[in-house]
């Protein structure tokens, strides 16, 4: 196991070191952006802004933040285009990154709310007013626009409210603005949403999306309130209801610092960079609680998949036509569509009144797809069994069903098992896209861990040696799972 | 203790097209006898064995087991098989279980032995066909006769009242087929009724008390193993059991393959192990076909050779004709064919003339 492994971590170390020091890039406005290599952050009206521009080299779209920040760092990109106050000073100097320059243009920022609870937002203006007023907002504006990354996080009150909670879109799981240290969320957003729903007497609950997935999320019904600096936009308008800005931002172009790079030697990098990705601020709770999400998933979505893998097999050999055409047209569709398509088309339209759990819906989607791919394995393994075990047992007086269970599972069950053991593993392995639903699973954990540390190298390479740990720990599972069958 | 009568089974092929299998089966089979079932491939032997403890179910038919008809609808079938064991050509095994745990599976399930009961009985039957060495081996590590032997005391442990073999030698090295045939010559001595499947026909005739021969989807005819052997009724029971072998070529005129029927037969010769035979089979060919046979196409030219007596006979046969194509030869002609054959016999048939030269 562990000679399998040591391949891959030094690939992953390697890579980890190539990047190149170079000097600082000069800019003084959006012109000199032309001919340069541009992050931005998928969605964002940095993109709208960027794409327009036909002058740059490249434009590159990361999912989050924290990507796009990276590109620049690992060179990339040249420049990354965000808010100012995006990045603190310190989290700059950590990763050898600096403002190269600031637009003279002042961005609103604020809410957004789904379109049909315009009373929510009516009185979220009323309170963002007061905020103002009583300079509740001055003070959490220098709480957290002024101080330093991870200092000051004082547990927040905890809000209890009756009735259904507002569900809030995380777009950017950030600092300043919303962040999770040790399950809580903090960040400036938070404590306003905070006091806001405490104002109103009502509960939160905070999932984690990409800019686009909120978007859905918030016309689709499955959130309210969609948070993470989001520019107020004329097309954006059409779409939701905006509360009043809480803030003005400045666009800032960041740029790799001169003379960056890692004077230290790669063994302390490494160990403060697992310091920072496992035990500041207890971390690792981030990876135990993804492991929990995706073993649920996991085991869960084998055995229904398993058991509606043998209905489908049962429906492909039924003697009417419509059954059996039925089920292959069912496989036929698993078989072509894409699991992140089928996954985010049974969240957003298929599910999407039933109010099941996230967990609920990645687990009824994957075991729909496994019992697919589940029949084949079956299908495969009971077609390699000889007639004329089926003959022997009939003939010494066993029933159909005995003959089954006693004569041709176990024989299957041997020939089946390798096939099925990769079926397995593949959905395991499939799991790493439940992110996209707003489960925090082990995959999404490593981007929760990189967003609060800036280094992808330690949470990806521990969450890769879980996979491998899991996926063999499942082999195990199934050969003695099979090995007592077949002993029985 | 079984009765057929009228069975039949067709088969439906998926493009939709049928075959018949089985016409027109009826026989009675009594307590205690030993009965072999012979015949060409394809005549429906295997088909009928399976028909009778239901692998297959027949197309229409009565069949009556101890009384009871079988093929009335919610018969218990597993309860009719617990009392008819069968014998496979394959030997069927189950192959994820060992030896000991084959025999004692079933009977453990079906008949409530528990697993000390069980186990005895069954090393008592591998000591019957001589394997209890073998009572851990898995049947991968077993050679095709330990296998079929197995598979016998298998059979065994379900105490049936009838065994149904199928071909239990077919499969088999010709080394390994004494030690199974002496397991089934115990089995037919000690009483077992039995039915068995075989193209051993010495076997079959020493040890059966009724053969049965079967032709064309029918039992064709039947009788004591002194009736079938030595005076069959019928002529293709005849060339069953003397084991003759023919070529049969159509010559309609001068024109006809004659190099391709040359061909076929130096294969035939070579099948057979009488290549010695092939010269002058080609030479009286010649002989015939450019002499007294020219003027009587189209004409039908048969080799047959028997396996048991090692007899070979050319014919040329025309139809519709009485008197014989060389009664007009030379002697000149009539002393060359003499020096190349045994015995020219010139017989009128139902259907014309034959001129017969054993070799």
């Amino acid at each position: 196991m562990l000679r399998r492994l040591i391949p891959l971590l030094s690939a992953l170390i390697l890579l980890s070191c190539s990047g190149k020091q170079a000097g600082q890039l000069e800019l003084h406005g959006p012109e000199d952006l032309a001919g340069l290599r541009v992050a931005v952050t998928s969605g964002s009206y940095y993109d709208v802004i960027m794409t327009k521009r036909k002058d740059l080299a490249s434009l590159s779209r990361y999912s989050t933040d924290i990507d796009a920040l990276q590109a620049v760092v690992y060179g990339k990109a040249d420049v990354y285009v965000n808010d100012e106050i995006a990045f603190t000073n310190e989290l700059q100097e950590e990763n050898g990154i600096t403002i190269a320059c600031r637009e003279e243009v002042y961005f609103p920022i604020s809410f957004a709310f789904r379109k049909d609870i315009r009373e929510l937002c009516d009185s979220c203006n009323v309170f963002l007013a007061r905020c103002m007023d009583d300079g509740t907002l001055d003070s959490l504006k220098t709480l957290w626009f002024k101080s330093k990354k991870g200092t000051k996080l004082i547990p927040p009150d905890p809000v209890f409210g009756r009735g259904k909670p507002i569900r809030i879109a995380v777009t950017t799981s950030l600092f300043p603005y919303s962040f999770q240290v040790n399950r809580e969320w903090y960040g400036i957003e938070v404590d306003l949403m905070r006091l806001f729903a405490k104002s109103q007497g009502i509960s939160l609950q905070f999932d984690i999306y990409d800019l686009s997935g909120a978007t859905l999320a918030l016309s689709k019904g499955l959130a309210d309130i969609m948070t993470g600096a989001i520019f107020i936009t004329p097309e954006r308008m059409e779409q939701f209801d905006f509360c009043i800005p809480y803030h003005h931002c400045q666009p800032a172009y960041f740029v790799k610092a001169a003379g960056s790079g890692n004077a230290n030697s790669l063994w302390a990098r490494i160990k403060k960079d697992i310091y920072k990705s496992v035990i500041m601020e207890d971390r690792w709770r981030f990876i135990t609680k993804g492991l929990a999400a995706t073993v649920t998933i996991t085991i869960f979505a084998i055995i229904l998949g398993s058991i509606l893998g043998a209905g489908l097999l049962t429906m492909l050999r039924s003697r009417r036509r419509w059954v059996r055409k039925t089920a292959e047209v069912y496989n036929f569709i698993m078989a072509g569509l894409p699991m992140l398509v089928f996954l985010l088309i049974m969240f957003y339209v298929v599910l999407v009144r039933t109010g099941l759990s996230p967990i609920a819906v990645a687990i009824l989607a994957f075991a729909l797809n496994f019992a697919s791919g589940a029949c084949g394995v079956y299908g495969k393994a009971l077609g390699g069994i000889p007639s004329g075990q089926w003959d022997a047992a009939l003939a010494l007086g066993l029933t159909r069903g005995q003959a089954f269970w006693n004569i041709i599972v176990p024989q299957a069950l041997k020939a089946g098992m390798g096939a099925f053991t990769s079926q397995c593993t593949g959905l395991l392995k499939g799991t790493s896209i439940v992110g996209y639903i707003a489960i925090q699973d082990l995959t999404r954990a490593s981007d929760m861990i990189r967003s609060r540390t800036f280094d992808a190298l330690v949470p990806l390479l521990i969450v890769s040696i879980l996979y491998f740990v899991l996926a063999w720990l499942l082999g195990l599972l199934l050969k003695a799972l099979v090995r007592k069958r077949i002993a029985k | 203790m079984i009765s057929v009568k009228h069975l039949s089974k067709t088969y439906h092929n998926t493009d939709g097209s049928t075959v018949t299998v089985l016409k027109d089966v009826n026989c009675e089979i009594s307590k205690g006898e030993a009965i072999s079932v012979i015949g060409g491939s394809g005549t429906g032997k295997s088909t009928f064995l399976r028909c009778l403890n239901l692998l297959d179910t027949p197309s229409s038919g009565e069949i009556v087991f101890e009384g009871e008809n079988i093929l009335q609808k919610g018969y218990p079938v597993h309860k009719l098989r617990q009392r008819m064991g069968m014998v496979f050509q394959e030997f069927n095994l189950f192959e994820h279980m060992t030896v000991l745990e084959n025999i004692v599976l079933v009977p453990r399930l079906v008949l409530g032995l528990n697993e000390e009961e069980a186990r005895s009985e069954a090393m008592y039957l591998l000591r019957k066909v001589g394997l209890a060495e073998k009572a851990d081996a898995m049947p991968s590590s077993l050679s095709g006769g330990q296998k079929q032997r197995v598979a016998i005391a298998r059979a065994l442990a379900m105490h049936p009242e009838v065994i149904l073999f199928d071909e239990p030698t077919s499969a088999l090295d010709p080394t390994m087929v004494g030690e199974v045939l002496s397991v089934i010559r115990d089995l037919a001595r000690e009483g077992m009724t039995l039915l068995l499947v075989t193209h051993q026909l010495k076997f079959a005739r020493e040890i059966s008390d009724r053969i049965f021969y079967m032709q064309d989807g029918v039992i064709f005819e039947e009788g004591t193993p002194q009736q079938i052997f030595e005076n069959p009724v019928h002529s293709s029971t005849k060339a069953f059991v003397r084991q003759i072998r023919r070529a049969v070529f159509e010559v309609g005129s001068p024109d006809f393959d004659f190099q391709g029927m040359y061909s076929s037969l130096a294969q035939f010769c070579h099948k057979y192990n009488v290549s010695e035979k092939m010269s002058c089979v080609k030479k009286l060919c010649n002989a015939m076909l450019d002499g007294p046979m020219a003027t009587h196409y189209p004409m039908t030219v048969r080799l047959s050779h028997s396996e048991l007596t090692e007899e070979s006979f050319l014919d040329f046969m025309v139809e519709k004709l009485d008197v014989s194509p060389l009664s007009d030869a030379s002697e000149e002609f009539m002393s060359g064919l003499r020096s190349l054959t045994a015995d020219i016999i010139e017989e009128s048939t139902s259907r014309g003339f034959r001129v017969r030269l054993i070799l």
